[in-house]
């Protein structure tokens, strides 16, 4: 069982990200925040447990943006070793280099495909990010086909 | 004195350069004298000697006065120069002896010297004064050589003369500067010697004024004190004639000085032979004591004097006159009459004793009394008023003695002639007194006139003593003058070594200066050449100058222009900012769920779709796809212009290892290959040139033929501009080349410039998928570089694109 924790203030997205779960063979459990300041609450309620495997994060958020949550989980020590995926729309050097920087483990751009979009979520969910080191920078933008 | 001093170097020059000559004449006519000897020897020497004698002449005629006589001086030959000095015409010169030109400056002995020199076979020379044909004079140094025949007899005379007209112009220039000059300093010395002459004999004089107020003052203290005297005082010369008198002189005489002076001693005696004894007597025994004389006086008053007289003598002894003092004896003699009176009255009037004793007394008072005012007399205010005194008192006797000669008469009737004697007596004696009154009051103006002669006298003194000091004062400034003038001698003449020492100097600074000045004309005349030079250079400056100012003001309203622009732009990039945004989110969201809920639709629900329905889908879905790709192209185009431009150097074959990263999947899909070699460095803005690459090998590998599997080439090295056969590149210039030849479809060669536009779409696109931006985009980059880019192609023969990036 993966604990997953998602990110996203766009309902279609939850809707995609859920409905991509549920294709996937890998027993897992969803924690959904709609906005940044959800994240971090949510994620202080749930420190007492076992800390999510990986956080999907969006990067434009109301109230408390992706690139904010990054540095406050990082700048925690309860939660800067938890793995980071940053799930976003657009791409762009600055932002990538940014996040990179902050200590995100991923970068992802949100598929425009719903086949591509399970693909992408089995492909991080193999990934042991928590044992293994953060990718070089060249591997970091990780691009599914 | 600096036209002196040029004339004295100009002077030494021409001397030196004179003397050289002469020097060189000198070997000349020896020579000439050994070439004469030659050709008495030998008659082959002959002809070369005189061929060589030629030369010398024709060298000679050429520089110098030349002239031929014959022995007797008739002149034979004259050549140009000797016409051009003297003004004759040759043919007046030919013909005539040198008296032609004889200007009559030179003594008979000085030609005579010459002829003589010349005739016994001698070479002359010397300076010549010579007068031309307009009678204006010339100097010329001469040679006269004579030529000897067999006998050595001369049978003609060569003249050789050089003009020296100027030097001796400036030698008797200087000549005459020379005199003026001695002339002037012997002036001055004259000056001097006379001005100590007239100082000596202001010092003399001087002494002399001295001498003469001294002595004015003895004389004046002498005649003071002889005008002082009671007593008649005379000088009388050695003829008897009176040199001076004092005022008692004039009051016994009642003669005036003046008239008194000059005339015989003797006139004035009532005995005149007597008084020439007297005089005669002191000549012989030097003086005379006590001589009695009677003096007359012009009213006829008589005056007995005993005269006391001396010789007076000059500083040699020479006797020059007599000095003689009367001594009025007339009082004397009444008083000694009175007394015997007295006595014979006494004692003929015993018994009448009282009065007679009276008048005895008062006799011997008045004796008494006329003593003590004779030896008063110098005192004579005190003697007066005392005389006035005893004259009342006389009176007063007098009346006395009347009334008692009156008593005494009516006592002594027999008596009576005695009394009345004794009346008359007292009547004489009244006289007399009032004489003596008259006498007194006269000394007194005479005393007043005396003090007021001393005082013009003092006063006289005072101004002798302020004129001497003036004179003094006049001395010292004279002598201060000389003084002076001693000095400006000796400064001239230290001046006059000056010059010429300065003098000597000039003569080598003129030489110096003459091979400046030399130098400078040569130099002035390279300087007129490079001025003009300069003049045409600064003309075209200004030419210049004045465009450059057109182009600046051109600039300055570009610059003012481009700044605007500048501000447009960069409202205009925060626009495009906006829209990268917009592009890069905010319409990529939307797209992308319609992206995915269409492939929801084909996955979810393909049981519940027709066959219709799934393919407007799928459609829908290519449509998207094809959107997504717009926008994903837009906005790399849009980041070329907008974002940071950050060069660096970087090799280009790790950007080709990452872009072939990119294209893996396409490679290993369609068998392409890339070969990559000679990778060079470039200095790029990483992440454009980057996506420049993507988008060429993109390309290639997009249209590629579809029977034949991609290969593409590339190439990249260093290169300088002028190596590629292409204008636009700078030829010294390095540049990065980059070359990527695909073997794909290519395109007409007519599109070379064309496939670069925006939009710009060569196929359908129905067949190979674009957005007709990413060569746009290629353009752009290489453009952002400062570069160029070119592409060449054939209709299905590949396409070759060359990028050149300028290399630091």
């Amino acid at each position: 069982m993966k604990n997953i924790f998602l990110a996203e203030d766009d309902a279609d997205d939850r809707m995609f990200f859920e409905k991509a779960l549920k294709i996937i063979n890998t027993p897992t459990q969803l924690t959904i925040s709609k906005n940044g300041l959800e994240l971090m609450s949510n994620l202080e309620i749930l420190t007492a447990h076992p800390p999510p495997d990986v956080i999907f994060l969006d990067l434009n958020m109301p109230f408390k943006n992706g690139l904010e949550c990054l540095k406050e989980i990082r700048e925690s020590p309860k939660l800067k070793k938890i793995p980071v995926v940053i799930f976003t729309t657009s791409v762009n050097d600055n932002i990538l280099d940014n996040t990179y920087q902050q200590g995100a483990n991923y970068y992802i751009c949100k598929p425009s495909s719903f086949r591509l979009l399970v693909k992408t979520i089995e492909m991080v969910l193999t990934l042991d990010m928590k044992q293994t080191t953060r990718p070089a920078k060249e591997n970091f933008f990780l691009k599914i086909t | 004195m600096g036209e002196k001093e040029k004339r004295a170097a100009e002077l030494v020059v021409a001397r030196k350069e004179l003397a050289f000559q002469n020097v060189e004449k000198a070997k000349r006519a020896a020579e000439l004298g050994i070439a004469n000897k030659e050709l008495k020897q030998s008659e082959k020497l002959l002809k070369n000697s005189l061929k060589e004698v030629s030369d010398y002449i024709g060298a000679l005629d050429e520089t110098t006065i030349i002239a031929l006589t014959d022995k007797n001086g008739i002149i034979k030959k004259a050549n140009s120069n000797f016409c051009k000095i003297s003004k004759y015409r040759e043919d007046e010169l030919i013909g005539q002896d040198h008296r032609i030109i004889n200007s009559g400056y030179h003594p008979k002995e000085f030609i005579r010297d010459l002829w003589e020199t010349i005739a016994s076979g001698k070479v002359w020379n010397g300076e010549l004064k010579n007068k031309a044909k307009d009678g204006t004079f010339y100097w010329v140094d001469t040679t006269i050589v004579p030529f000897l025949n067999d006998q050595s007899k001369p049978y003609q005379f060569l003249a050789i003369r050089v003009d020296i007209t100027k030097l001796k112009e400036s030698e008797e220039q200087l000549k005459i500067v020379n005199k003026e000059l001695t002339f002037q300093n012997e002036e001055k010395e004259k000056r001097e010697a006379e001005l100590v002459e007239a100082n000596k004999e202001l010092a003399f004089q001087n002494e002399e004024k001295d001498k003469r107020s001294a002595e004015l003052i003895i004389a004046n203290y002498a005649r003071s004190l002889i005008e002082a005297s009671l007593d008649p005082l005379v000088t009388i010369s050695a003829e008897g004639k009176i040199l001076d008198v004092n005022e008692a002189s004039i009051k016994v005489t009642g003669v005036s000085r003046k008239k008194l002076i000059g005339t015989d001693f003797s006139n004035y005696f009532t005995e005149s032979k007597k008084a020439q004894e007297g005089y005669r007597q002191v000549f012989e025994k030097g003086f005379v004591a006590d001589y009695p004389l009677t003096i007359k006086h012009k009213n006829g008053n008589l005056t007995d004097v005993l005269y006391n007289a001396s010789v007076y003598k000059d500083d040699k002894g020479n006797v020059l006159g007599v000095f003689a003092a009367a001594r009025d004896v007339t009082e004397q003699k009444w008083a000694k009459d009175l007394r015997i009176a007295n006595k014979e009255l006494a004692f003929q009037n015993e018994e009448k004793e009282k009065r007679a004793a009276e008048l005895v007394v008062a006799n011997k008072e008045l004796a008494f009394q006329n003593e003590e005012k004779e030896k008063r007399a110098a005192e004579l205010d005190i003697a007066n008023k005392e005389l006035a005194f005893q004259n009342e008192e006389k009176d007063k006797r007098a009346a006395e003695l009347v009334v008692a000669n009156k008593e005494l008469a009516f006592q002594n009737e027999e008596k009576e002639k005695r009394a009345a004697e004794l009346d008359i007596a007292n009547k004489e004696l009244a006289f007399q007194n009032e004489e003596k009154d008259k006498r007194a009051a006269e000394l007194v103006v005479a005393n007043k006139e005396l003090a007021f002669q001393n005082e013009e006298k003092d006063k006289r003194a005072a101004e002798l003593v302020v004129a001497n000091k003036e004179l003094a004062f006049q001395n010292e400034e004279k002598e201060k003058r000389a003084a002076e003038l001693d000095i400006a001698n000796k400064e001239l003449a230290f001046q006059n070594e000056e010059k010429d020492k300065r003098a000597a100097e000039l003569v080598v600074a003129n030489k110096e200066l003459a091979f400046q000045n030399e130098e400078k004309d040569k130099r002035a005349a390279e300087l007129v050449v490079a001025n003009k030079e300069l003049a045409f250079q600064n003309e075209e400056k200004e030419k210049r100058a004045a465009e450059l100012d057109i182009a600046n003001k051109e600039l300055a309203f570009q610059n003012e222009e481009k700044e605007k622009r500048a501000a447009e732009l960069v409202v205009a990039n925060k626009e495009l900012e906006a829209f990268n945004y917009i592009s890069s989110h905010d319409l990529q969201e939307p797209l992308r769920k319609i992206q995915v809920f269409a492939s929801c639709l084909i996955t979810d629900e393909s049981q519940n779709l027709s066959q219709k329905g799934k393919d407007y889908i799928l459609r829908m879905e290519d449509a998207a796809n094809r959107m997504q790709g717009l926008i994903a192209d837009l906005l790399s185009y849009s980041r070329t212009i907008s974002t940071e431009r950050k060069f660096e150097t970087v090799n280009l074959s790790t950007i080709i290892e990452s872009v072939k990263k990119d294209f893996a999947d396409t490679i290993e899909e369609k068998n392409a290959i890339i070969e990559v070699s000679e990778m060079c460095d470039a200095h790029i803005i990483l992440f454009q040139f980057r996506q420049l690459l993507d988008n060429i090998i993109g390309n290639a590998l997009k249209f590629a033929k579809h029977d034949l599997p991609p290969h593409i080439i590339i190439k990249s090295r260093i290169i300088i501009g002028s190596e590629e056969n292409n204008q636009k590149l700078l030829s010294q210039k390095e540049y990065s080349h980059i070359t990527i030849t695909d073997n794909g479809i290519g395109f007409e060669p007519k599109y070379k410039d064309n496939i670069f536009e925006l939009f710009k779409r060569l196929h359908d696109k129905e067949k190979i998928k674009g957005t007709g931006i990413g060569l746009t985009i290629v353009k752009k980059i290489v453009e952002n570089h400062n570069g160029l880019i070119t592409a060449t192609s054939e209709l299905n023969k590949g396409a070759t694109f060359d990028i050149y990036i300028p290399y630091k």
